[in-house]
């Protein structure tokens, strides 16, 4: 029994391949889409309990926008408004860079906010928190 | 009577009407002569309060602010001083792909809002002439300054020296506004660029150190000691690569020329301070260091440059992190006083020798220590805090014992 649908967007074969290990090492199903607008087209088909996002795809902020269209919900995606997001971005704190333009962190429509590389441990335990929270929300398990 | 007595009388009264003759036409010279030096009067006033509009505008020239408002202003104003029926200040956009913007006052003949008619063809029922001023930068025209007269009023040679001084100033705002707005494109295209550029250096790399990572931890295959231990080795040196990419690169953000010139916004130190300890936090779990923090309640907001007040304090607490060793302590802080917000991060780390004070903040400087204890850094970290806390009028202060542990103390004045 699966711990778990995870739907991994990125551009980057070798780095999904690195989360494809550790996710289902540890239990969770994974699915993969390229950018932005196949994560979208999956989602409603897929329902993924949970969404690792890439930033910078095929233009900077592309994350951005998926997490937005989400959230807003764009039609369609209503029942996954509140699903939980991961962003995971090669340019994070270190860099100093924020992505957003003129916004606070608190802007981003994220639940979590990684930097690559991500510790397999740390990656884990937020996606348990996450899904934990979820499945506490509606009430079962 | 005798003769004499009439010849007298005559003699007399001739001598009094011709004064009074003389008498009246003094006085009416004299009414004239006020009224002519009232009327000088008005007139120097209008000329002298044109100046200082002029004056006031020019001195916003430099302000922050649309044109748009300075533009209207202007066209008010002195419509107002010089006493016309209306007035309209008209500018092309640059490049002459948009329609022109007007920015009109007071009552205005048909047309005379659009920059398409000449001012000739404009109807003028009811107004004295209509006037145009070029709005000119050189040979380039931006716009046409348009006063509508009165009939009962018409502008003397100085007066329309005086609007002409203004279509002056407002050229030379709109020039100033355009090469301002060429300015902000280009450090928006930099920002980009040096986004771009990070990210495409830091992402092949940050993929390394994930499929690293996934084999050290066992999830591909169990590995043998030593293929852990030379794993190990890629790991640190895939950690120290990416460090390296975030400090040139911060570095190249900064660069003086166009970092003195990036935008500030407000930005709330506290969610900074916040935001910054929670990103060390990790990094001091993995090394058991203990990470305690106290900040007042409040957002304490300054204007900066985005990411200036984050590079401050995220080199502070890594250096911290990364010059303490297992079991050691460290203390950041926030305090808001009179002289401005002080920054602190202490440290029970190695300590700087009294030696290497000196050259703490010089650009690529290590101390012979740290080099020993983290053989990898680009010494680049404390020359840019440095550069920031000065940038923002702050200063730095360090305190430091050898072996004992370090303190770095920021201090920011108020705005």
């Amino acid at each position: 029994m699966s711990k778990g649908k995870i739907l991994l967007v990125d551009d980057d074969p070798d780095l999904v391949e690195a989360m494809r290990l550790v996710l289902e090492g540890n239990g969770y199903e994974c699915l993969h889409a390229s950018n932005g607008t196949r994560a979208l087209e999956a989602i409603p088909r897929e329902k993924p309990d949970l969404m690792v996002l890439d930033v910078m795809m095929d233009d900077l902020t592309e994350g951005f926008h998926v997490a937005y269209k989400i959230r807003k919900p764009e039609p369609g995606l209503e029942p996954f408004q509140k699903m939980p997001i991961i962003m995971l971005t090669a340019i994070g704190q270190r860099t100093g860079i924020r992505l957003n333009l003129g916004t606070d962190a608190d802007y981003l429509p994220v639940e979590e906010f990684l930097e690559k590389p991500v510790q397999p441990k740390e990656l884990l335990a937020k996606i348990q928190a996450l899904l934990a929270k979820v499945s506490g929300g509606k009430g079962s398990s | 009577m005798p003769i004499w007595a009439w010849v007298t009388g005559a003699a007399l009264l001739a001598a009094v009407i011709t004064i009074a003759v003389f008498a009246r036409r003094a006085h009416l010279g004299r009414l004239e002569a006020v009224r002519e030096i009232a009327r000088i009067e008005a007139d120097q006033e209008r000329i002298l309060q044109g100046l200082i509009l002029a004056q006031d505008a020019s001195s916003r020239i430099l302000m922050p602010g649309e044109l748009t408002e300075m533009a209207t202003r202007i066209a008010r104003e002195t419509g107002q001083v010089l006493g016309m029926e209306g007035t309209c200040v008209l500018m092309h956009p640059p490049g002459g792909a948009e329609e022109p913007t007007g920015h009109c006052w007071g009552r205005i003949p048909d047309g005379m809002a659009d920059a398409e008619r000449p001012v000739e063809e404009v109807a003028v029922q009811g107004f004295g002439s209509p006037l145009s001023i070029p709005i000119r930068m050189g040979e380039t025209l931006l716009g046409e300054f348009r006063l509508a007269e009165s009939p009962g009023r018409l502008l003397n040679a100085r007066e329309v020296q005086v609007a002409r001084l203004l279509a002056q100033v407002v050229a030379i705002a709109a020039q100033y506004r355009s090469q301002q707005n060429a300015l902000e494109r280009a450090e928006e295209d930099k920002r980009r660029f040096i986004l771009a550029t990070t990210h495409d250096l830091r992402a092949p790399v940050a993929t390394i150190g994930q499929l690293v990572q996934v084999l050290r931890e066992g999830y591909a295959e169990e590995l043998g000691a030593k293929q852990r231990e030379l794993l190990d080795k890629v790991h640190g040196r895939v950690d120290q690569l990416l460090d390296l990419l975030s400090d040139l690169l911060n570095l190249a953000a900064d660069d003086q020329s166009l970092g003195r010139m990036r935008r500030t916004v407000p930005v709330s130190l506290s969610a900074v301070f916040d935001a910054q300890v929670e990103a060390a936090r990790t990094a001091c779990e993995t090394r058991a260091i203990e990470l305690t923090s106290r900040r007042p309640d409040g957002p304490l907001m300054r204007m900066a440059a985005e990411g200036d007040l984050e590079k401050i304090l995220s080199n502070l607490l890594s250096n911290a992190v990364k010059y303490t060793r297992p079991g050691g302590q460290i203390n950041a802080s926030l305090e808001d006083s009179a002289s401005g917000v002080l920054f602190r991060v202490k440290d029970t780390g190695i300590g700087i020798p009294e030696g290497a004070l000196r050259n703490l903040f010089t650009e690529y400087f290590r101390a012979p220590n740290a080099k020993e204890m983290e053989r990898h850094g680009t010494g680049l970290g404390l020359a840019l805090v440095q550069k920031l806390v000065r940038k923002y009028g702050g200063r730095i202060r360090v305190d430091s014992v050898e072996g004992k542990g370090t303190m770095f103390e920021v201090l920011l004045p108020p705005e």
